[in-house]
């Protein structure tokens, strides 16, 4: 099953992969990254340099859909989910032309109806003074929430902000699951995986 | 106050000298000044339609135009969404094409019937999925005439020696009760004891729950099922079957548990648990196959790799099979057994061809002979 991370950028979506493929069980990254001209390029990382290499509090540190395919062993089955990773989408149109071209892929993506975790950045959301959920994010949540399986990841739950930005969040995206997590303590994991095996179809 | 107002007002005052003439001469009049207005605007607006098209028209195309930097992406999902209400709008407006889609999901049915009916023997069974469909699609149209249903378990238990299609039919009614609507995945989950019985107090109804929460929506399978029972009055199974039972009843409705094993272990397994018995009403035997049935099994296994049997080869194997007939050990395999049996005769026919390779024709590569099989009884 394919498995699509969506959100803004710097919400935390390539260190929930790569946390998340380390907690379903994988042992080293086995990356397939499709680059902005649509090719497939694979390469293996061990975790602790992934994390330095795909992850930066630099906004649009991705800029490219990479995905992974862990294999889940539940019971007598064995089930492979393809997890890729998206280019955080802007409300604005982006200056750069590969991350447009990215944020299109990503979308096109999106239109073959995956199962859609939705990042969210909960401690953003709690600060007043950032208006940190933004049209893309509703919009992302009215497209996926109605067609695919959709689940909103409120991320940064370790922040201590967060709190209140989780409530903001439920409030604001009300009707559609929401799980609190945090990538970078691996704080409700379980919940994503149960999750996923749920809508497995 | 704009011209046309204006008009109109004189319009009346000419209406009401003239009487009834006036009233024809006033109605033309508006309905012109208004008609003139419309065109005004559609004709300065739609000038930059013509110019500029405001919105793509294919998901290609809103993808193009993000690349290109004409729209922001929460513009972009907006289209996207719209694209892909459009021709659900469509669908229910129109009355044939709602009468495809019922169609489609006869046709499904169907489809799966007719799979199950290539499967060999198994009568009763086939009989008995022919009734459940039935059974469904008239509470169905029960439920259109506002009559009340009947809300009945389509729990099951099969009994069968092991070989004989009980896990190929439980996951074919998956596929029926998703193509009739009644589970909305109609998924197989494929359990046994150890997914279900926790290792210490306490994990193994945690565990079985997590279990039921996939299979919600499809059809839980649990092969081998006496083996909770089993394993005296401290083993945790009795635990996962009390769960079980208890989740029968939260989620009535929402998914269907089949309990599989051999005939005589799963009498007693029913019989250790006052609930069970009563829980799953539909039994369904699957009874070893006789000889003439595993002839037709093993034709079916050798069509599907391009193999054939040489006459006497067929004739040699009825008879062994035959002769065999009720001496089975209980546990041969039945179909798994057949498909031992020709893969053995496979292997002895290529050492028989390995030494020949290079003047071997298609035929001998796809005929096996009674040498081959007979090797292998």
């Amino acid at each position: 099953m394919e498995a699509l991370v969506i959100g803004r950028p710097n919400s935390g979506k390539s260190l929930f992969m790569v946390n998340f493929v380390a907690y379903l069980g994988l042992k080293e990254l086995r990356l397939e990254a499709l680059d902005e001209d649509g090719m497939a390029r694979r390469q293996r990382i061990p975790f602790d340099q992934a994390r330095r290499q795909l992850v930066s509090h630099v906004a649009h540190k991705t800029t490219n859909l990479q995905s992974i395919q862990v294999d889940i062993v539940t019971g007598r089955s064995h089930r492979i989910l393809t997890l890729t990773d998206s280019v955080g989408l802007t409300d604005e149109i982006h200056q750069a032309s590969h991350i447009r071209r990215s944020m299109a892929l990503t979308l096109q993506q999106l239109s073959q109806k995956p199962l859609v975790l939705h990042m969210m950045d909960a401690s953003a959301g709690g600060l007043p003074w950032m208006n940190a959920l933004s049209l893309v994010d509703d919009e992302v949540a009215r497209y996926a929430g109605g067609t695919c399986p959709y689940v909103i990841l409120a991320n940064k739950m370790d922040c201590e902000t967060a709190k209140h930005g989780l409530d903001r969040i439920r409030e604001r995206f009300r009707g559609y699951p929401v799980i609190p997590i945090s990538a970078l303590t691996r704080r409700g994991f379980r919940d994503v995986k149960g999750y996923i095996l749920r809508h497995w179809g | 106050m704009n011209p046309g107002s204006v008009l109109e007002v004189r319009n009346l005052n000419v209406a009401a000298e003239n009487g009834q003439a006036g009233f024809a001469l006033l109605f033309r009049i508006l309905i012109s000044i208004q008609r003139a207005k419309g065109e005004g605007m559609m004709s300065s607006r739609s000038k930059p339609l013509i110019e500029e098209p405001k919105s793509p028209e294919t998901p290609e195309e809103v993808f193009h135009w993000v690349q290109a930097g004409r729209i922001s992406s929460d513009a972009a999902l907006r289209h996207l969404n719209r694209m892909d209400n459009r021709p659900m709008a469509l669908t229910l407006g129109r009355d044939p094409s709602k009468k495809d889609a019922i169609l489609t999901s006869k046709e499904r049915a169907d489809a799966v019937l007719r799979e199950l009916d290539q499967l060999v023997g198994l009568t009763g069974v086939k009989v008995l999925v022919r009734e459940m469909r039935a059974f469904v699609e008239v509470q169905q149209r029960r439920a259109d005439f506002h009559l009340p249903q009947d809300p009945q378990m389509l729990h099951m238990v099969f009994q069968g020696a092991p070989g004989t299609g009980k896990t190929t039919v439980a996951r074919l009614l998956g596929q029926l009760f998703a193509a009739l609507g009644v589970l909305p995945k109609g998924h197989l989950v494929e359990v046994e004891r150890a997914d279900l019985v926790g290792e210490y107090i306490g994990h193994t109804a945690q565990k079985t729950r997590d279990v039921i929460k996939r299979a919600l929506g499809g059809i839980m399978f649990i092969d081998e099922a006496y083996s909770l029972a089993r394993g005296g009055e401290k083993d945790f199974g009795k635990e996962a079957i009390d769960t079980l039972v208890k989740a029968m009843e939260d989620y009535r409705g929402e998914f269907l548990l089949i309990l599989a094993g051999y005939p005589q272990e799963m009498a007693w397994f029913l019989s250790t648990n006052p609930g069970l018995l009563s829980r799953f009403p539909i039994h369904l035997e699957f009874p070893n196959y006789n000889a003439q049935e595993l002839l037709a099994i093993a034709r079916l296994m050798l069509a599907a790799g391009q193999y054939t049997m040489t006459r006497d080869a067929e004739q040699g194997f009825l008879k062994y099979l035959e002769e065999q007939q009720g001496h089975w050990h209980t546990n041969a395999g039945n179909a798994r057994m057949i498909r031992n049996f020709l893969e053995h005769a496979i292997r002895r026919q290529a050492v028989r061809l390995a030494d020949h390779l290079d003047r071997v024709t298609r035929q001998e590569l796809i005929q096996l002979t009674w040498a081959d099989l007979e090797g292998g009884l």
